[in-house]
């Protein structure tokens, strides 16, 4: 039997189509064909990559990993600035490279960090027409971004497939904002906080259940007097525990750091902490799906939460 | 019978040795401090390295623990929690002052100071009137912050008294220098919470409330307004104090070490928040809230108003002699500056 019957129909085709063009690449002087080439040929790797990454259960391990795929992914978007798929990746790695490893140690740079997550995910946002996201942080000033008002309407043009661009450059955005809090940060807030809103409003339990950690987050993060609301948070974190609590454990981490300080209950900011340590959960850190990764993170965070607790209460 | 001595002995130190963990050798006096600041605010940025500061120099005697974000609550809970002793440190805003020690209001009067350097002289000179007052209360002043100053932010221009008094305007539920000031106009001022003021302008409930800049984007009210005034009707001040009860309990080396520690920290914390508030001043005009120019006019007519504030509120939230002191404070002040730019 031969091994091309051995290879499934549509990898064939590629195989097929790769070898020719490679014949024919000294023949094609149009550079956007070769980028394309490049592109699509090193797609499966970088899908594979980020896979693996996700998947990886050691943090040291994945930490280098990282680093170099997010320069291998930003030397593809050099080539084709514009595609959605590699700013996804771009947007989502950002994020998670600043949390993951910079935020605890480094916070300036995690900021960075977060802005260029949030860049990237303006440039899809863009396409939009939504003016605001084409300006970069230093640029707010600049005349003709938008005011609240025109962006609640501008709002409006986005798409539900913007669904994931729109969540992950919140995500990015709000993080960034959150290690800060200068005014140029602060006047962003409705801006951050109204994209996630629109999420929100379409599908609460994106990305296991990704806008009601950010609001029971939210709720909790700011005083009662500057539109905090304890209520509210507990409302989104009941949510967000009962449908993803057990599978997404970062947002446990969330829940203890800023619900259970923010209400001052001790006991509940340890039991849930502790509960990081239940051997019942290894399982999860080592099981190779895409929340691997973040979830061996939560456990680290627990441990380094817990020594924290009697500074806190 | 020697058996029994060295029996005796020995449980005796067993005794001993067993309770040493639960002896503070250290004298270690922990500082609860909250405030309704949230994390990662200039307020606490400084008061984090005030504390870190003071472990620091203290070896390890004096240790701050906070509480921001108000989850000691509000400015009144906060106040009553020092009282029963289970806070030691707040960082307060003029009306959780004034709830201390009605007298600081004074300093929040309309139309009083015309910039930040007649604040920070008359402050400075009223210190140890304040912290004297304070003394008798059971507080300690540490030092003086800056809270900023006042503009109105509306959905009509607002220059003149009459323009105000057309306005449905808010007024800091229980405070009593807005209420007096509102009723100079001869207007009754919506009485509200903070938390509720960014909902009642979205609803049309009130269509002008005060903040400086800095709360203003902090509390997102600029996402509701069209125009804010260009001078501001007053300054807010703010301060931090400890309970006199657990200033008391330290040594007299760390007294001085907290004080000075503090003095310098709360020095950069005024300048901080006197840069944020004309940047976030400057990013609201950029959002597109129209500055209202007014002329001297309309100036003019607005102290007036304020003036009669000063009357009407003088012998109740404040002794009159502590205004009158002020106001001698302000004049020698005003008269050296005056005959120093003269002479350029």
């Amino acid at each position: 039997m031969s091994i091309f019957n051995h290879i499934r129909t549509g990898c064939l085709q590629k195989v097929v189509i790769a070898i020719s063009l490679f014949i024919l690449f000294p023949l094609i002087n149009g550079c956007a064909l070769r980028t394309n080439i490049t592109i699509w040929a090193t797609r499966p790797l970088i899908d594979g990559a980020f896979k693996s990454l996700m998947a990886e259960s050691d943090l040291e391990l994945a930490r280098t990993a990282m680093e170099s795929d997010l320069k291998l992914l930003e030397g593809l978007l050099e080539l084709k600035p514009n595609d959605r798929d590699l700013l996804m990746k771009a947007v989502q790695g950002y994020t998670g490279y600043a949390l993951i490893f910079l935020e605890d140690k480094d916070p300036k740079r995690a900021a960075e960090m977060y802005n260029r997550a949030r860049n990237y995910g303006s440039r899809i946002l863009g396409k939009r027409n939504i003016g605001f996201f084409q300006l970069h942080k230093e640029e707010v000033f600049i005349v003709g971004a938008p005011r609240f008002r025109d962006f609640q309407s501008l709002l409006s043009s986005l798409k539900e497939e913007d669904l994931p661009a729109v969540y992950w450059t919140s995500s990015a955005w709000f993080s960034a904002i959150n290690l800060n809090k200068s005014p140029k940060d602060l006047v962003e807030i409705p801006f951050a906080k109204g994209l996630m809103q629109w999420v929100l409003d379409r599908d609460p339990h994106f990305y296991y259940s990704g806008p009601l950690w950010f609001f029971g987050t939210y709720y909790a993060s700011i005083p009662p007097m500057f539109g905090g609301d304890i209520e509210k948070s507990k409302e989104y974190f009941d949510r967000a525990i009962k449908k993803d609590g057990n599978r997404f454990l970062y947002g446990k981490i969330l829940y203890a750091k800023y619900f259970a300080t923010q209400t001052l209950d001790r006991d509940l900011y340890i039991k849930t902490l502790k509960d990081f340590e239940d051997p019942f959960r290894d399982y999860i850190y080592r099981d190779g799906g895409e929340l691997t990764l973040i979830n061996r993170f939560a456990r680290q965070k627990a441990t380094e939460l817990l020594e924290q607790t009697d500074e806190l209460f | 019978m020697n058996c029994f001595r060295c029996k005796l002995i020995f449980a005796f130190l067993c005794c001993f040795f067993s309770s040493l963990p639960f002896v503070d050798l250290s004298a270690k006096t922990t500082i609860r401090f909250a405030t309704v600041a949230p994390d990662g605010s200039a307020w606490m940025d400084v008061m984090r390295a005030l504390g870190d500061e003071i472990k620091d120099k203290s070896g390890g005697e004096v240790v701050f623990k906070y509480y921001p974000n108000m989850s000691m609550g509000d400015e009144k809970d906060i106040i009553r929690k020092m009282r029963l002793g289970q806070i030691q440190s707040a960082g307060f805003t003029g009306f959780g002052l004034g709830e201390v020690l009605s007298e600081f209001r004074v300093l929040e009067l309309p139309h009083l100071f015309r910039d930040d350097a007649e604040v920070d002289f008359v402050a400075n000179e009223l210190y140890d009137y304040f912290n004297s007052h304070l003394l008798e209360k059971g507080f300690v002043l540490l030092g003086w912050a800056d809270v900023g100053w006042v503009y109105f932010f509306s959905d009509k221009p607002i220059t003149t008294p009459s323009d105000l008094a057309e306005t449905k305007v808010w007024a800091w539920q229980g405070d009593p220098l807005a209420q007096a000031f509102f009723e100079a106009l001869g207007k009754s001022p919506v009485p509200l919470s903070v938390a509720d003021v960014l909902l009642s302008l979205q609803t049309g409930l009130i269509n002008a409330a005060y903040s400086s800049p800095l709360a203003a984007l902090a509390l997102q009210w600029w996402t509701q307004v069209e125009y804010i005034s260009d001078v501001p009707f007053t300054h807010s001040v703010g301060a931090v104090l400890v309970t006199k009860e657990s200033f008391d309990k330290l040594s007299i080396e760390n007294k001085i070490l907290l004080k000075e520690i503090a003095s310098k920290h709360l020095k950069n914390l005024v300048e901080r928040s006197r840069n944020e508030n004309s940047e976030a001043y400057k990013i609201i005009l950029n959002q597109g809230v129209i500055k209202v120019p007014s002329n001297e006019e309309e100036r003019a007519e607005m102290s007036k108003i304020s003036l009669q504030v000063h009357e009407k509120l003088s012998g109740d939230l404040f002794p009159p002699a502590l205004l009158e002191q002020i106001r001698t404070l302000l004049h020698k002040y005003r008269s050296r500056t005056d005959s120093t730019s003269a002479s350029h």
